[in-house]
């Protein structure tokens, strides 16, 4: 089963009704302007195509889907990216690329029917723990908040990613 | 880094109220402390060899949250939906009495991290790992529908629980270095084996978490298993390595801001999380 990139190359309904050779020498498309959001700087492009075809990638990749990864796109994207202020064609071919991973990815998670998705966050979610067996104690309780503060505070001044802690090694990419 | 090999999550869904079946206690009788109605006192520990383990776990605990990036975007991903993910309220260290590694405890949204078998860093991070997953999943839908529900359409609810281990595994473990030493794999016929992996660690933690047959896990799982694998929410790929540096450069987290996990996403959806605070405020967004 390979779950998205057979809907990589789907044609998007919302760009054009033509075939996609029709697109190409159509005039251009200011429908898409508005979704120019959806193009990344161009250095994710280019790590991405670094990685796809790096060994180690090919390894999982053919240990996940069972075949040989097809980085053919991401080098069309970075190619594409680079030029999408001079080209009009690439500018639009990028945002459709862009637009098909972006559906490939919602799509995974709508089709996904198993469970139903809630519209609001459970309202049981954050109401006081029942007195009884799996209360914390006191002492776990004054550790754990200034564990929040800790935790809290390395979100708001580190990001995401977090402090770098001694043992951190560079990593291999090259977006700085 | 070496995977948890033996020990396998469990304790999903509530306990057993009166009018439950009584054999389906949905994996509380592994957490003692969880379960209303034993009448189990967990003994407070401060000194000796158990104060010592469970002050580790817990710092292992934070450590984790303030490095490994996967349990970090985890956390983002979760407070982006709307639901507060304090280590306070949503985590605790505590003594299992089997050999299970960690649960996930619907009933009052907690993280349970046992510090039995593993107390060191890999395993507390691994464990977080999985178990955030299921936090994810408790967040986004309708995991558990209360005792008496469940009772009357097991089979959904079954779905719904092998779905989410499906997830944990594919998107935890299974990287094709603990495939092998696990021997999900061989050495070099590798192949299209990683479904082999997931389906067999979803089919370990099902059997864990609820008093079925083996048969019944495995037609479960074969159900949902198509939608479930497909489903990389929050990451949108499947990792290829424990160390995001090697397999991602954490690219996951700068796609993740565009799907909407992010930490912006965060503050404005929970407000800095504090616990006790109510949740689930509807955002302008």
């Amino acid at each position: 089963v390979n779950p998205t990139d057979h809907l990589a190359t789907m044609p998007i309904a919302e760009a054009s009704t033509k075939p996609a050779e029709e697109q190409q020498s159509q005039q251009p498309n200011p429908k898409l302007d508005r979704y120019s959001w959806l193009i990344r700087p161009c250095s994710i492009y280019k790590e991405e195509l670094r990685v796809c075809r790096s060994r180690a990638y090919r390894k999982h990749h053919e240990f996940v889907y069972g075949a040989q990864p097809d980085c053919s796109q991401w080098a069309v994207d970075y190619d594409n990216c680079l030029q999408q202020n001079d080209d009009r064609p690439a500018f639009e071919a990028l945002v459709l690329s862009e637009m098909r991973r972006r559906h490939a990815r919602l799509r995974a998670m709508t089709g996904n029917d198993v469970w139903q998705y809630r519209d609001q966050p459970p309202a049981e979610w954050n109401s006081p723990l029942p007195s009884g067996a799996a209360e914390a104690s006191t002492v776990d309780r004054l550790t754990l908040t200034g564990a929040d503060e800790a935790l809290n505070s390395s979100f708001e001044q580190y990001g995401v990613l977090g402090p770098m802690s001694i043992g951190a090694r560079m990593s291999q990419c090259t977006l700085l | 880094e070496r995977q948890p090999s033996s020990a396998s999550t469990a304790a999903d869904e509530s306990s057993a109220s009166k009018s439950a079946p009584s054999s389906e206690d949905y994996g509380y009788s592994v957490f003692p402390k969880r379960d209303p109605g034993a009448d189990y006192k967990a003994p407070a520990r401060f000194i000796g060899f158990r104060a010592w383990r469970h002050n580790r776990c817990l710092k292992n605990v934070l450590d984790c949250s303030m490095t490994d990036p996967f349990i970090r975007y985890l956390i983002v991903a979760i407070r982006s939906r709307g639901c507060s993910f304090t280590l306070s309220r949503n985590v605790s260290c505590e003594r299992c009495r089997f050999s299970f590694s960690g649960g996930y405890d619907p009933m009052r949204k907690q993280v349970a991290v046992c510090e039995n078998e593993f107390w060191a860093k890999p395993g507390i991070c691994s464990v977080l790992r999985h178990e955030l997953i299921h936090a994810f999943d408790d967040c986004r839908a309708v995991m558990f529908k209360g005792a008496d529900e469940e009772a009357k359409e097991p089979n959904e609810s079954l779905d719904r629980l092998a779905c989410t281990e499906i997830r944990a595994a594919s998107l935890n473990h299974c990287m094709l270095g603990a495939a092998k030493m696990e021997g999900y794999t061989g050495m070099f016929n590798y192949a299209g084996q990683h479904q082999h992996c997931v389906k067999s660690k979803a089919l370990m933690s099902v059997l864990a978490a609820r008093q079925i047959s083996r048969p019944e896990g495995e037609a479960a799982i074969e159900r949902v298993f198509d939608r479930c694998y497909a489903d990389l929410e929050p990451f949108g790929r499947i990792p290829a390595s424990l160390k995001s540096f090697r397999s991602d450069c954490d690219r996951f987290i700068i796609d993740g801001a565009r799907y909407g996990y992010s930490i912006q996403e965060a503050r404005q959806r929970t407000g800095n999380a504090a616990p006790g605070s109510a949740s689930g405020s509807p955002s302008a967004s």
